[in-house]
């Protein structure tokens, strides 16, 4: 089996594919973390470091 | 927030902090810095003048370079990051570290591996790879403190009072996971005897899996655990959000993704198989991308308080370390593209660059760190603001001398090791040495700028050493209150932000991100020898030469001698036809090295007869005027451990070297009398006839073997494909 993916390495569809993957993939983050009504999370989040704790 | 816990007064839980355990981690950093610094500078000083081991074994080049690298990386870096995860993790999560004691185990477990690293390496005990030199029973030590650092870890994940994990504890656990699998699967080897193991990997596929090791113990020793300090210290430096938490998140999963892949641009236009050096490459470009963001997301933090620059030590040292983030991580991914490669590989340039990543990065976050962390551990004031100052010019300035003195050095001698005289054809330096004598002088400056970095440590030590010396001695630990994990009400949660509430599952994903790199990089390359085109002529080494080529990596001479002809015109001129995979299959571990302060010895088998070695090993000089390589008188001395030999080729073999039962059986006898043989021709011409059970001999004999199986060199010849690598 293995030698049957080795030989795919000049085929290039499946470079192709794999390109369309990783950039689909890094477009869909993007748009996923910029959606809308997300901005007051990740305010929330950045928050964290800066708070203090209650101190007794 | 305030509502949340206004609500739930009730269910507060008082705690504090564990920090004698960050104080432990912030006092061994400053103690192994020191160290670290000091035996750079003491190598650096040893290529401006090769007297400089002052006669002793154990202070050669080859033996302390590995210690300055290992006490720079793991006991500088690592225990200033180890400072800073527990100093900010407890912070981040609300609670204290899971269990003291296994704090306490980590810290002293890790300076025993620094202590066993420091008393081996001198002694030459040394797998010969680089970063991870130490030999299998520290390595299994590492493995267990490691472990004993992610159950800590994890625990105290794991009794969290806040429930969404912060980006910098993402980085945290990138770097636990990765630098396990890195460090077990590089590890693997077939040990000898207590002192001595052999890499069950050999030539090319050794090469690829150190170099994936080596380029990632750079991505998730000395990068990974640093951001995460990055997106904690500044925020709370600077007093201000993150500038983009948006963008941290992109940055951590583009970051841990790609880096993975980029370890290949180590080992271009090497016998490497070519699809592999063009992933790397393709990876190591992406990888500025991420770097970038991450380094525009601290700078831009600190956005309306760049006049504190001026004052506040810690912003200014953390801003510096991400400006020399910003510029190492550009001149990575340029060093990969492959045409940059061909000129800087096995030169200084690549010193350079490392030291402004180590120095300019590590040691400034560091340093930015220590100045905010001290005073606030000790509860106290900086000693002196004054020598704070000092302190940052003199490691800036002394940081600059290297890095320019190294990008000088580099080109320089890339460009003489090239040249080729357009009417004869012929070599215009043909003498390797007389590129070595050329930069010499930019030795001694790089040297120079040493010896600044280091003053600007040893200020540092000493104003922290007043501040902790002024500061009140007993103070009651502050303690803090926060709402239990399991009592806090919890919104409908989603996505990532639920993700990150799963620190588990979270773990499993940064796995499969860092493996699916790894994977189709490496495992081709062992699961078959595809790409390696067969060479019949290619035999094992003779029992003795296996002694000697023990002797070569025991000197640690593949940190200034490459084993790998590139194909390329002047350097198929320069030292014979291009190297090939075959050649190296029996390799344990392989020695392509990394720089070439002397020339490469792939096809020195021959060139010379055996006195021209002995001679030289005596006194370089005697040989190579202006040779700046060492004496190593010793081997005249010490003599070969023949006994041993039966084991290591039994090992060997275990790793797939096909030695025979005979071979085996006869090591002993057939390394005595191919020693009486190599010895015959340096007898004959006056050395006493007792030099025959002595290293020099074994060494000179796989000196002697080296490239000859692969046949005659060919000299270069000007056809269409060499002249294509050479463009």
């Amino acid at each position: 089996m293995k030698s049957e993916v080795l030989t795919q390495a000049t085929n290039l569809w499946p470079q192709i594919f794999a390109l369309f993957i990783f950039i689909a993939v890094f477009v869909g983050a993007c748009l996923w973390i910029f959606r809308k009504n997300s901005a007051k999370v990740y305010d929330e989040m950045a928050n964290i470091p800066l708070e203090k704790g209650q101190k007794r | 927030m305030n509502e949340k816990s206004e609500s739930q007064q009730q269910h507060l839980e008082t705690f504090s902090y564990d920090d004698d355990v960050t104080k432990l981690f912030v006092t061994a950093t400053l103690i192994w810095g020191a160290v670290a610094m000091f035996l750079g500078v003491l190598v650096a000083f040893q290529l401006a003048d090769w007297r400089l081991n002052f006669g002793i074994e154990w202070l050669t080049f080859g033996r302390l370079r590995p210690l300055h690298t290992n006490a720079a990386i793991f006991a500088f870096a690592g225990n200033g990051f180890f400072a800073g995860i527990y100093h900010s993790m407890q912070r981040l999560l609300k609670c204290r570290m899971f269990n003291d004691t296994l704090g306490r185990i980590h810290f002293w477990g890790w300076q025993l591996i620094i202590v066993c690293a420091a008393i081996t390496l001198p002694m030459g005990l040394s797998r010969s790879k680089e970063y991870a030199e130490l030999e299998w029973p520290i390595g299994i030590m590492i493995t267990i403190v490691w472990v004993v650092f992610a159950v800590n870890f994890f625990g105290t994940l794991f009794k969290r009072r806040e429930k969404h994990i912060y980006v910098a504890i993402w980085f945290y656990i990138a770097t636990i996971v990765t630098v396990a699998v890195l460090h077990i699967v590089n590890s693997l080897a077939i040990p000898v005897s207590w002192t001595k193991s052999y890499s069950i990997y050999a030539g090319v596929q050794d090469a690829l899996v150190q170099w994936w090791y080596g380029h990632n113990a750079v991505a998730f020793f000395l990068t990974t655990p640093f951001l995460g300090l990055m997106y904690y210290f500044v925020p709370k430096a600077a007093n201000r959000p993150i500038y983009s938490y948006r963008l941290s998140i992109i940055h951590f999963w583009s970051l841990v993704f790609l880096y993975i892949w980029a370890g290949p641009h180590h080992l271009l236009y090497s016998a490497l198989p070519e699809w592999v050096q063009t992933l790397g490459v393709v990876f190591s470009i992406s990888l500025w991308a991420p770097s970038w963001g991450g380094m525009i997301n601290g700078l831009l933090t600190i956005r309306g308080v760049w006049h504190r620059l001026r004052t506040d030590h810690t912003l200014k040292f953390l801003a510096t370390a991400l400006t020399f983030y910003g510029m190492s991580t550009f001149e990575g991914p340029l060093l990969s593209i492959k045409s940059v490669n061909s000129l800087a590989h096995f030169t200084s340039w690549i010193v350079g660059h490392v030291h402004s990543g180590t120095i300019g990065w590590n040691y400034f976050m560091v340093a930015g760190i220590f100045y905010y962390l001290i005073p606030y551990l000790w509860k106290t004031k900086l000693y002196s603001q004054k020598l704070g100052h000092l302190h940052f010019w003199t490691a800036t300035i002394g940081l600059l001398f290297y890095i320019v003195s190294m990008w000088v050095a580099g080109v320089t001698q890339g460009l003489m090791w090239r040249a080729i005289d357009q009417t004869t054809g012929m070599l215009v330096y043909p003498n390797f040495v007389e590129t070595v004598i050329r930069i010499v002088p930019m030795y001694w400056i790089r040297a120079f700028g040493g010896v600044l970095v280091l003053t600007s440590f040893l200020i540092m030590m000493y104003n922290f050493y007043k501040t902790i010396q002024g500061a009140p001695k007993k103070v009651k630990p502050e303690e803090f209150q926060a709402p239990a994990l399991h009592a806090q009400k919890h919104e409908a949660t989603q996505g990532h932000r639920k993700l990150e509430g799963l620190p588990a599952i979270f773990s499993v994903l940064v796995v499969i991100a860092i493996l699916v790199g790894s994977a189709i990089e490496i495992l081709p390359g062992l699961l078959s020898n595809h790409f390696i085109e067969e060479n019949p002529d290619i035999k094992p080494l003779t029992a003795l030469e296996q002694a000697g080529r023990d002797i070569y990596t025991r000197e640690g001479c593949f940190y200034c001698h490459s084993q790998m002809i590139r194909p390329m015109p002047h350097e198929t001129m320069r030292y014979g036809k291009r190297s090939t995979a075959a050649e190296y299959v029996y390799d344990h571990p392989f020695q392509w090295g990394s720089r070439r302060t002397g020339p490469d010895l792939a096809r020195i088998g021959g060139k010379y007869p055996n006195m021209w070695h002995y001679r030289h090993m005596i006194d370089p000089r005697e040989m190579t005027p202006g040779s700046i390589m060492p004496v190593y008188d010793w081997l005249i001395y010490r003599e070969i451990d023949f006994e041993i030999l039966p084991e290591k080729l039994t090992a060997l073999r275990k790793v797939g070297v096909p030695y025979s039962d005979e071979e085996i059986q006869n090591a002993v006898a057939d390394a005595k009398e191919q020693a009486e043989s190599v010895s015959y021709m340096l007898t004959e011409t006056g050395v006493d006839a007792s030099i025959q059970d002595k290293e020099i001999v074994a060494l000179i004999a796989y000196l002697q073997r080296l490239g000859v199986d692969a046949g005659e060199s060919t000299e270069f010849q000007f056809t269409e494909e060499n002249l294509e690598a050479e463009e």
